[in-house]
């Protein structure tokens, strides 16, 4: 009989834990930087979410029931060149995401703010896109501006 | 058999939430090239080709590009420029306005020099549509001297012929 109870036991285990025991169930593909090109000193510029400059990630999750999905973000607030730095600036109206991959419908959120989509179902990809503003800047150096974007997606 | 159940309970309690978790973080770099504006400086502003006294054995006045008009064009070190020019064409129409002459035109055609130094050191002759690199030994400064030759036919109505020249550079 007891045999029999830690059979079952096993087999539970081996199902709830199968989702934390699989290395991975969350999969995010960065498909885009954010790159602002060329921008001249003392001029502002401006890279919307719909813009195909705009940084772009695609994830989606495998676990096998739907899932309240939390997107979070470390967002850089100056950017250097290792000699001067600039500001820059992330904002709700730059920030969308959307589960089809169109410039149309898609649904902004704060950035700075954790933010939550619900209700995904296993493997169903979604689109996130960031923009942002870089402000006019005078009397900084010229030269290759860089900082990161670290997007966390968790469950 | 109470003790298993309650052990049994406890542990998909303990499973359950465990595999409620899963977190990844992705990151992506900002590239932005920031880049200084080009500028151009008229540092010598005039081509004269002088008074010339028509001669039939004369029929092309030359003025070499380093005694002619220069800029100083100042733009972000390292970045390709290119520089576009046209051939002109000079006119007296208002000399032969005033005078009561005949009217003449005298094509233009450029000479451009480029160089490192005001002096035009070491100049390289550029064509239309050139790309040149602004280079960062110099902090992007470039010297562009204007040249170049008139033909003058041997029934060149007289007169003081003038026109203007455009020389275009963009990154």
């Amino acid at each position: 009989m007891n045999k029999l109870f830690f059979c079952i036991l096993f087999s539970i285990l081996i199902l709830l834990l199968s989702d934390s025991l699989s290395a991975q169930n969350i999969y995010i593909t960065k498909l885009n930087d954010l790159n602002f090109g060329d921008v001249f000193i003392g001029y502002s510029k401006d890279i919307p979410h719909t813009d195909i400059n705009a940084s772009k990630f695609r994830f989606y999750h495998t676990a096998t029931s739907r899932k309240i999905i939390y997107l979070s973000f470390i967002l850089p607030s100056r950017l250097s060149n290792g000699l001067d730095q600039i500001p820059i600036t992330f904002d709700q109206n730059h920030t969308a995401w959307s589960y089809k991959d169109k410039t149309s419908g898609r649904t902004n959120f704060n950035p700075y703010s954790k933010f939550s989509i619900k209700n995904v179902r296993s493997n169903r990809m979604v689109y996130i896109w960031l923009g942002a503003n870089l402000p006019a800047m005078a009397g900084v150096s010229y030269g290759l501006y860089e900082g990161t974007i670290i997007l966390t997606v968790e469950y | 058999m109470k003790l298993i159940t309650v052990k049994i309970l406890f542990l998909i309690l303990i499973c359950g939430s465990l595999s409620a978790q899963s977190r990844v973080n992705a990151s992506v770099p900002i590239h932005i090239s920031l880049v200084k504006g080009l500028s151009m400086n008229l540092l010598r502003s005039s081509l004269d080709f002088g008074e010339i006294i028509q001669n039939p054995a004369i029929s092309k006045i030359s003025k070499n590009a380093k005694d002619g008009i220069l800029f100083e064009v100042a733009g972000n070190p390292g970045k390709n420029i290119t520089i576009n020019y046209s051939a002109t064409q000079l006119t007296n129409s208002k000399w032969a306005h005033n005078f009561g002459s005949q009217q003449g035109n005298i094509d233009f055609i450029p000479s451009i020099m480029i160089s490192s130094t005001t002096e035009m050191n070491n100049p390289l002759q550029i064509s239309n549509g050139s790309v040149v690199n602004l280079s960062k030994e110099n902090d992007g400064k470039l010297f562009v001297s204007i040249g170049g030759d008139i033909n003058i036919a041997s029934s060149q109505p007289a007169g003081d012929y003038l026109g203007n020249f455009s020389l275009t550079v963009t990154y």
